[in-house]
């Protein structure tokens, strides 16, 4: 007589096994298999007395009153990162923005200043969330927060290629890759910091950090 | 057998399409109406209220955020449960990188305690005991578990949610009873 084995004991106690019939004949003239299967019924029972904390009718509201801000702030975030990109591409067009850094009009330096301070925010945000990937021991990454990254990387990236901003347009080139790595989930963890240490990705976006504040101390000292 | 405990809330399908247009109000509406389905299943995959609590914004901004990718046709609830247990998931494992989930419970001894209280005493040593073989699950056990024994989802619904095939949904679930047959065979079981 073939008994019952773990797997189909678990299956028969929900409903899915596939041979049901089959399973029951036996556990109707089998003592042993249907004491192991109300073991596990008992078992099972114990498991579902865990019990869940209360939330009462007006939960629904407080979470709303938690999450609101946050979504305004992304909605926010995501057009003030279009806005910079929109106004890189238009320094572009006036030939303001370049490598020499000269100095212009006013109008035209509140526009570099702006979008020093979203790039320079942009590398921050870039660099944590690889930080998180290097330090992610189970491979657990983060897509949602990396596609956000990537759409804003992009704008950079082609923004300073148009503007013949190499060294940038290279930075934000191999972070793209990254982030769009990330995003697909179809790389490993440690392939990816192992990218991320073969090509020095945490100093080239240092270096580019300090060329961007470098640039921004400049601009605010040129107001005097 | 058990009530069902799937998402309960009922949102008319108009509201939901306001909120795929964009309409705040309407959006509020579903977090109004669904934020206690939402609790109850994250708190059963984290075990933890404060871990449940940050699930439960995650998902609805998760949701807010793919709101345009969410198809007319389906079934918001079967939704949200996705983005729920997936950010379940991610709240485990972003929790395992700071601390080690699996200390174990030092044990509950009933030794001296009045027969009166007894009963109840017991009650707890098993709660505690099932607490601890719950922590000892992978996030991925957990979650397929916690969706096929307490929300009575489908296989193939859990594999959906889980984005994993049928079988490894199978094996998941096998590889959670069989841990929770371990840790909760020791325990003694008293009259009714």
């Amino acid at each position: 007589m073939k008994h019952l084995d773990e797997e189909e004991l678990v299956l028969f106690h929900y409903g899915d096994a596939e041979d049901a019939d089959s399973l029951e004949q036996h556990l109707a003239i089998c003592p042993r298999c249907r004491e192991e299967l109300a073991e596990l019924d008992a078992l099972l029972e114990d498991v579902s007395a865990l019990p869940v904390p209360d939330r009462g009718d007006g939960y629904g509201h407080e979470v709303w009153a938690a999450i609101a801000p946050k979504l305004w702030r992304r909605r926010s975030r995501r057009v003030f990162v279009l806005a910079a990109a929109v106004l890189l591409a238009g320094t572009f067009l006036v030939g303001r923005f370049s490598a020499r850094w000269d100095a212009g009009p006013p109008p035209s330096q509140i526009r570099e200043r702006i979008l020093l301070v979203a790039l320079s925010e942009h590398l921050d945000r870039s660099q944590m969330l690889l930080l998180e990937v290097v330090n992610a021991s189970d491979g657990a990454l983060e897509p949602d927060a990396a596609r956000e990254l990537l759409h804003e990387s992009r704008l950079y990236r082609q923004s300073a290629f148009r503007l013949g901003e190499v060294a940038a347009t290279e930075v934000l080139d191999e972070v793209e890759r990254l982030l769009l790595d990330v995003v697909h989930g179809t790389t490993s963890g440690d392939v990816l910091t192992a990218r991320i240490a073969e090509h020095d990705v945490f100093f080239k976006i240092r270096v580019l950090q300090t060329n961007v504040r470098r640039r921004e101390e400049e601009l605010k000292a040129q107001r005097f | 057998m058990r009530p069902k405990e799937r998402m309960k809330a009922v949102v008319a399908d108009e509201v939901v399409g306001r909120a795929r247009s964009g309409d705040q109000n309407a959006f509020r509406t579903l977090v109004e109406a669904y934020s206690r389905d939402v609790f109850r299943l994250a708190f059963r995959i984290t075990r933890n209220e404060q871990d449940a609590e940050d699930t439960v914004q995650e998902t609805f901004i998760r949701a807010y955020q793919k709101l345009d990718g969410f198809e007319a046709r389906a079934n918001f609830g079967t939704w949200l449960y996705r983005i729920t247990a997936n950010s379940a998931i991610d709240q485990l494992r972003r929790k395992k990188r700071h601390e080690d989930r699996n200390t174990p419970l030092e044990d509950v001894t009933v030794r001296g305690v009045p027969p009166g209280q007894e009963r109840a005493v017991f009650g707890r040593q098993v709660r505690e005991r099932v607490e601890s073989a719950m922590a000892s699950l992978s996030e991925l056990e957990r979650a397929a578990f916690v969706l096929r024994h307490f929300e009575e989802l489908s296989l193939v619904e859990i594999g959906a949610t889980l984005d994993i095939t049928v079988s490894a949904t199978k094996q998941a679930i096998f590889r959670a009873v069989r841990k929770l047959r371990v840790t909760l065979a020791k325990i003694p079981r008293i009259a009714p």
